[in-house]
């Protein structure tokens, strides 16, 4: 069982490990030729199924086990996984791969970074070789400092610190995870673009911050709870109730994707039965219909940790099924991207009221 | 419901900023009691009796502004202006909507200059901070009929905030009147200072670092401290913040623009612009005052942000502290002489210029058991011999 990889993007596969591990502390990775999937199933909220495609993050891949398509299952701290990484920021090159110590599995992150020393430490002492060279470039007036060092291949100045970082993981035998899937949903009643995630997340905070400041003693020890509405005419909801008050914010003008006839067998016929057709019409010409709404209420602090994956810069599809529960598709684009998107999907139950 | 075409009262406000600002520093408390009148919307908030904040949302402030008063509904008004009854809402849940779009929580302390001084509030005045104009979105307020919930709708950038405050009966069946709630007599005025809110903002954070329960007012006009605020009560000791007058490099002349001249040896603080004391008979020319500091400590966002300060006490001991807190926008200075002429004329300034706008705080002084059936004469006599006892400290 074999993996190393160097990687090439490193904040993004930070942020990435970041956004996972705020659901929970323990996900499943999988390894394979193709991708690299991690999954968390929290014991309570909600539950993350994400692909990660190689070339998003890695520059080299090797990877090479006796399952099918060298597969390889982890359990991994998510959380450790990410502050290892999170040192490697402005590294010049870092890599992973999986080794053993002691008997115990490790992923192993390892980081070179260079770090220019000025001209007061021990090492600084070697400028006294540069002062002549100095003298030699005085001409070029506009070239500063850094600029010596880079010309004259930096020696003098530069130090290169290696970083190694271990996370103890799990392997996971083949059995194991034969018995996860991903949850199977009914045909999403309403689908949309939603609006940027840092504009939804803090005003979902702001709800969450209303509904506990406006809470009497007298509720039960649930969380507060949101409810999230879209309909098929570009409208989005979000919508708090309590005592002292109710208040709803709604984004109009969003875009609710086409659906591909390609992918359903039944062609354009199946999609004029679908559920989001009959939604689209009950909400009338312009949408003014109450009954073209889907709505699921979710636990406000889950939906917090949810939107957290805003900070991947992401564009994200919202299905609802009306009453039974809301599945996030979150796309991160990558700056040479082919198509070929890494993709994380949330599950969302929703509560009945 | 059946004036529902006809709604009680509708504003829109393209500042909501400046709305929340207001309100944030009477926010100590979660229930506010509301009144609308055909000059403004008044939110009061109070504690315990004992302390009570009261902000005025002039009509100016916002740029419409719809009342219709049933005329049923405004005979519990003893005013001549008309107004509503009042009712209460949460005001937590009113200032955390007014922020919805990250009206970021404006935490300017004020820092100090080396010199001694402080900020000026010119300087830091929340107003003006360039970043505003984006924020500024569009709020409207709607309370359609009576008993129904007061409506906020901000909408910016696509996104509409629609929050309905659910109001409650207010718990007085009378009207509102913030006279009848903490009453300051205007007429038995015994102190009344104008001065920069800053000055009293440092002080006021000054000893709250020794965690006192109470403060100490001594004021006086012929004898040191002319002006001083003692924390006393805390676990560490007390602290005493003593305003000294103006170095008489001309003696005897001081602030002689004040009224305060009656006779030749009255001074002032320096930092006063107004420097009053009228102590009764038998205080011996002393005023000396305890409050609890906790209470004090509510109106500390308003003297963060407020430019100037105009405190009063009456003869019972009542504090009424009025901060006035300029809005402006458009840097159209409000000269000095204008500000005090303005403080002086005292009252929730229903004609205040739009530029300007007033928040007051009352407090109800601390009574020494032991003194409590004397009568206020005796009860100040023996502060006074107290207070005689530490001038020395003062100084």
């Amino acid at each position: 069982m074999r993996f190393k990889s160097q990687m090439r993007n490193v904040s993004t596969f930070a942020k990435f490990c970041a956004s996972l591990s705020s659901l929970g502390p323990i996900a499943w990775c999988r390894l394979t030729d193709e991708d690299m999937r991690f999954t968390v199933l929290p014991e309570k909220g909600s539950q993350v199924w994400s692909v990660l495609k190689i070339e998003t993050v890695f520059e080299t891949y090797s990877l090479q086990s006796a399952a099918p398509h060298n597969t390889i299952n982890l359990e991994v701290p998510i959380q450790s996984l990410q502050r290892a990484l999170r040192s490697a920021s402005g590294a010049t090159s870092a890599s992973i791969r999986l080794t053993k110590k002691n008997n115990v599995p490790m992923l192993s992150v390892t980081i070179v970074t260079t770090t220019f020393s000025n001209g007061d430490s021990v090492v600084g002492a070697g400028a006294t070789g540069t002062d002549d060279e100095f003298g030699d470039f005085d001409f070029h007036a506009d070239t500063d400092d850094v600029g010596f060092g880079g010309g004259l291949g930096g020696l003098p100045r530069e130090r290169e610190t290696i970083i190694t970082q271990d996370v103890p993981v799990k392997v996971l035998a083949m059995q194991t995870v034969e018995g996860l899937h991903e949850p199977s949903t009914p045909e999403p009643d309403v689908h949309i673009y939603l609006p940027g995630l840092a504009q939804v997340k803090s005003i979902s905070e702001r709800f969450t911050r209303l509904a506990t400041a406006t809470k009497t003693g007298t509720t039960t020890g649930a969380g507060p709870r949101l409810e999230l509405s879209a309909n098929m005419h570009g409208s989005f909801k979000i919508a708090l109730q309590t005592d002292a008050l109710s208040i709803s914010s709604v984004w109009t003008g969003l875009v609710n994707p086409e659906l591909e006839p390609t992918n359903y067998p039944g062609g354009s016929q199946e999609l004029r039965d679908h559920p989001s057709t009959r939604m689209r019409i009950l909400g009338g010409e312009h949408g003014e219909n109450e009954e073209g709404w889907a709505r699921v209420r979710i636990d406000a602090k889950d939906w917090n940790r949810v939107l957290s994956v805003g900070r991947l810069g992401v564009r994200v599809i919202a299905c609802f099924m009306n009453e039974t529960g809301l599945v996030l598709y979150v796309y991160h684009q990558g700056e040479e991207d082919n198509g070929e998107e890494t993709c994380l999907t949330y599950f969302i139950n929703s509560f009945s009221t | 419901m059946d004036n529902s075409n006809n709604p009680i009262f509708t504003a829109v406000s393209s500042s909501v900023r400046q709305v929340s600002l207001l309100l944030r520093c009477i926010g100590f408390s979660p229930k506010a009691e509301v009144q609308i009148t055909t000059d403004g919307l008044r939110f009061s908030v109070e504690e315990s009796r004992a302390v009570q904040g009261l902000a005025f949302l002039e009509r100016s402030l916002f740029s419409s502004y719809t009342f219709n008063a049933a005329s049923d509904t405004a005979t519990s008004s003893p005013n001549e202006t008309t107004s509503s009854p009042s009712f209460q809402i949460n005001l937590i849940a009113l200032l955390e909507t007014l922020q919805i779009f990250g009206l970021s929580d404006a935490t300017h302390s004020s820092s100090r200059n080396p010199n001694g001084g402080f900020t000026s509030p010119y300087a830091h005045n929340a107003f003006n901070t360039p970043a505003l104009a984006a924020t500024g979105g569009t709020c409207r307020m709607s309370y359609p009929y009576l008993g129904a919930p007061l409506s906020i709708t901000i909408s910016e950038a696509g996104v509409t905030t629609t929050c309905n405050l659910n109001t409650y009966e207010s718990s007085t069946d009378a009207g509102f009147d913030v006279d009848e709630s903490i009453p300051l007599q205007r007429d038995a005025l015994t102190l009344k200072i104008i001065m920069r809110s800053t000055w009293l903002y440092d002080a006021i954070t000054e000893l709250a670092s020794t965690n006192p329960t109470m403060l100490i007012l001594t004021a006086s006009g012929h004898t040191t401290p002319l002006f001083a605020l003692e924390g006393a009560g805390g676990p560490f000791g007390d602290s005493v913040v003593d305003f000294q007058p103006e170095p008489s490099r001309t003696p005897k002349s001081g602030l002689s623009s004040n009224e305060t001249g009656k006779d030749e040896q009255a001074r002032a603080p320096w930092v006063s612009e107004t420097f009053t004391v009228l102590p009764g008979s038998g205080t011996r020319g002393t005023i000396r005052q305890r409050y609890k500091f906790a209470h004090i400590q509510k109106a500390a966002r308003a003297m963060d942000l407020a430019s100037k300060v105009c405190i009063r006490c009456d003869s019972q001991g009542v504090m009424s502290l009025q901060f006035m807190i300029e809005l402006s926008r458009d840097g159209i200075g409000v000269g000095p002489a204008r500000d005090a002429e303005r403080l002086n004329g005292g009252g929730a300034g229903g004609a205040a210029a739009a530029r300007v706008s007033f928040v007051d705080f009352r407090f109800v002084p601390l009574v020494d058991e032991e003194d409590d059936e004397d009568g206020s004469d005796k009860e100040n006599e023996s502060f006074c011999v107290d207070m005689n006892g530490s001038t020395a400290s003062g100084q």
